[in-house]
């Protein structure tokens, strides 16, 4: 027999007590820490989410009109200048009232729809680009709250970027020539040039060896 | 025969050794006791973590299949369509073309006031450009129908990426939660269970003693 083998002293005791307080310790910090990032996260919903609410319609409805306000006088301006271009041109071709006539303007009024159909298009573009965005600004915020655990943080933060969102400017751009007008009385000119009586009536250089007919 | 000390002493001895094996089966059984404690502790830990996980694990589970539910074919054929509905509009596609006997007039392909050409040309002209205005339409009305699928702000790409961006949010939180829960957890794991240290016991030293007499005594 030896003379140890008892027990009920408890040497370790000590240090399980501190594990133990370091566990509760840890679950109590992690619980508010799960508090803190829901905290942030409804902040930041509240602020951006859903894009389509009411919060940031105004916003892309002043995007939207702005650039339509730019660029719409623009090709309205344009379209009148087409036309008053093409008038001006079948007044001089002397076709102002002939199908030719017609076929420039249906032309005109084809590529005016085209246009501004094409602008329309771009700025629905753009309000894509301001969507996404204002999307990525939004998971930026979210991995913030990851690194810092701020919920306060992250909802200053989040409304600086709305803010700043708002003050966007759209990339307005100059439109150039829109309108293309066929050219007018090139035809009538050379009908002009073959028609014999046209001829004797304008004799023009040269014509005694251009095989116009002469009279007398 | 035995010596009558050597056997009051062997029978000291006996019950010496027995005290000292009734204070190690105690010690054992405390011991024993422990660890059972130990072993409910970090059992009902566990099984409180699990339930943790799994309720986290199920949120983010929501995320996904809500997002899945989103990219569902029927989901973004009614996305397409209605945003192609809504780009038409926008981009003048739906606008009413004007009459095929529209005069020119109308139809503004002649400046007031300078309508010479007579009925007949003025009408001829109104449906020309009558013509020209809906090909036109049709053709803004197929664009807005490719465009439905692009990044405009409804378009295809541009949902389908905020829809996926969306629900990996929601996962990501989740997971999040849950690493910060396991780790949490593995403080309680480090958690030993308690060990009671041998101590000195004055019954088996006694046993041994009085057996190291009773040899001497039986030798002489």
């Amino acid at each position: 027999m030896g003379g140890k083998g008892g027990g009920g002293g408890s040497s370790n005791s000590a240090a399980i007590q501190m594990q133990q307080q370091a566990a509760n310790e840890a679950r109590y910090k992690e619980m508010l820490r799960e508090q803190r990032l829901r905290e942030g996260s409804s902040a930041i919903d509240e602020l951006y989410g859903p894009e389509d609410a009411s919060k940031f319609k105004p916003l892309f409805d002043t995007y939207e009109s702005g650039q339509r306000d730019y660029y719409m006088p623009e090709l309205q301006k344009q379209y009148g200048d087409a036309r008053k271009k093409a008038y001006l041109a079948h007044a001089g071709a002397g076709t102002l009232w002939s199908s030719a006539r017609g076929d420039t303007e249906a032309d005109l009024a084809n590529q005016n729809t085209l246009n501004k159909g094409q602008i329309e298009s771009q700025i629905q573009d753009s309000l894509g680009g301001l969507r996404r965005q204002i999307a990525g600004d939004k998971s930026s915020l979210i991995n913030q709250l990851y690194a810092t655990e701020n919920p306060e943080m992250a909802a200053n933060e989040a409304l600086a970027r709305t803010k700043t969102i708002s003050q966007q400017t759209p990339a307005l751009s100059p439109m150039g020539d829109l309108f293309k007008l066929a050219a007018i009385g090139v035809g009538n000119t050379f009908a002009s040039a073959n028609d014999p009586y046209n001829r004797v009536r304008n004799p023009g250089v040269g014509s005694s060896n251009s095989g116009a007919i002469r009279y007398g | 025969m035995c010596d009558p000390m050597s056997l009051v002493l062997g029978g000291l001895s006996a019950a010496a050794s027995l005290a000292s094996n009734s204070v190690q089966a105690n010690a054992v059984k405390k011991q024993e006791n422990l660890n059972n404690q130990w072993m409910a502790m970090q059992q009902q830990a566990r099984r409180q973590e699990e339930a943790r996980q799994e309720q986290l694990r199920q949120q983010a589970e929501g995320a996904r299949s809500a997002t899945v539910q989103d990219m569902s074919a029927p989901n973004q054929e009614a996305a397409q369509g209605a945003e192609q509905a809504r780009l038409q509009e926008k981009l003048g596609g739906n606008e009413p073309p004007p009459g095929e006997g529209a005069s020119a007039q109308q139809t503004g392909a002649v400046p007031a006031g300078k309508a010479m050409g007579g009925q007949e040309f003025a009408a001829d002209m109104g449906a020309r450009v009558s013509k020209a205005t809906a090909d036109a339409r049709s053709r803004i009305r197929a664009l807005a129908q490719v465009q439905s699928f692009g990044g405009t702000q409804g378009g295809l790409q541009t949902r389908n990426a905020l829809e996926l961006n969306q629900g990996e949010q929601g996962i990501n939180l989740a997971n999040n939660l849950r690493q910060g829960s396991l780790s949490a957890f593995s403080a309680v794991q480090n958690i030993e269970p308690v060990k009671l240290n041998p101590v000195s016991n004055p019954w088996g030293g006694i046993a041994s003693a009085l057996g190291g007499m009773v040899g001497k005594f039986g030798k002489a």
